[in-house]
């Protein structure tokens, strides 16, 4: 009897263990968010020169390597248009996937006081992966990971907001007003395509990216398929009146032109189709 | 394959490419292969309202020129 009320328990609250839902766009506005378009170039950062970093994958390893670029970018310095400054002073966008997402988006939130010793000893430095470990063995997340729709990503990106992002999301980025531009990717497991986290890709969900945590995005990228769990994302198409841009259908009507464009089209539509699942679920490494 | 293009007009205003901002008129501009619509923006004194270009086998040294004039007050 014990038992059985232990299982109903566990059933019930494992129902309350479900991913956290990213915000619903209510009106489309292709001049608001987090775009390339709305940042500001910077004090020391200039248009004539287009610095873009992308930083790859392979864990701790990838996010050290991605540190130890942008420390060498900051040593690096040029003479531009008369005035001195650093290579990293005219990075423009930063692209990122897997642990080099962790690397890019902390920088992106604190620029170079990335440099201050906090992220080095408290990230790179630290087992985080003995942390997440220790997790799975907190009573109250085995309710959570009881859920369906919660799994040890959810999980990890719950630590990594707590003890890396500090709670910071997209809003803050967007506060910052100023490049680098953050692209953090992944990948959509249902279609099999590249999931970016930037506010074009979100207007195909009808959801706004200024409320996603910093980390649940890093997560998503960071999520490598088999050890740990694929992220869900609501998908709201349909409902934020949406209209689409004109390259695409351009691309889509004119496709022996520019294949690669035509391809980018192409993932767009099954995202925004009425015939598609409610839900998006994504699978990143 | 990046393409180039120089949107001709009497004055510098904003270039839009396919309803996004993408630059300034006379000077050149790298856009994608294909076909693109390209207009002025706002303000609507200038005409035609928007052309539609397909834009291949240009370099940065020869560039395909797209006009754009002062439309009639009148």
């Amino acid at each position: 009897m014990k038992l059985l009320t232990v299982v109903i328990l566990a059933v019930f609250l494992g129902a309350c263990g479900s991913f956290p839902k990213n915000a619903k766009l209510n009106q489309f506005d292709a001049n608001a968010g987090y775009r390339f378009d709305k940042l500001d170039t910077g004090a020391k950062n200039t248009d004539s020169l287009f610095v873009i970093v992308v930083m790859s994958g392979g864990g701790t390893r990838a996010a050290a390597l991605s540190y130890g670029v942008l420390d060498a970018l900051r040593e690096t310095t040029i003479t531009w248009q008369g005035e001195q400054k650093t290579l990293l002073d005219e990075v423009d966008i930063i692209s990122s996937v897997s642990g080099g997402s962790f690397t890019a988006a902390y920088f992106a939130l604190h620029r170079e006081a990335i440099f201050d010793g906090a992220f080095e000893h408290e990230f790179l430095k630290h087992d985080v992966q003995k942390d997440l470990f220790h997790q799975l063995f907190v009573p109250g997340n085995w309710f959570k990971l009881f859920g369906l729709s919660y799994g040890r990503s959810d999980l990890a990106a719950e630590y990594y907001n707590t003890h890396l992002f500090n709670g910071a999301t997209y809003q803050d980025l967007i506060d910052n007003k100023q490049r680098p531009f953050l692209i953090v990717n992944a990948t959509d497991m249902t279609l099999g395509s590249q999931f970016p986290f930037i506010q074009d890709q979100f207007d195909l969900l009808c959801s706004d990216l200024a409320h996603l945590p910093l980390a649940r995005s890093v997560a998503s990228s960071s999520a490598f398929p088999g050890l740990l769990t694929p992220l869900t994302y609501e998908n709201y198409a349909g409902k934020c009146d949406f209209k689409d841009y004109p390259w695409v259908e351009l691309a889509q009507s004119n496709r022996r032109e520019n294949a690669d464009r035509t391809i980018r089209a192409d993932q767009r539509s099954p995202i925004t189709s009425h015939c598609r699942r409610a839900r998006a679920t994504m699978c990143i490494w | 394959m990046l393409q180039y293009v120089r949107i001709n007009y009497f004055r510098s205003r904003n270039v839009y490419i396919d309803g996004a901002l993408s630059g300034k008129t006379n000077v050149i501009l790298r856009v994608d292969e294909g076909t693109h619509i390209f207009d002025l923006g706002p303000n609507l004194n200038y005409s035609p309202a928007s052309i539609k270009k397909k834009v291949t086998g240009t370099s940065a040294l020869r560039p395909i020129e797209i006009n754009f004039e002062l439309a009639d007050a009148g």
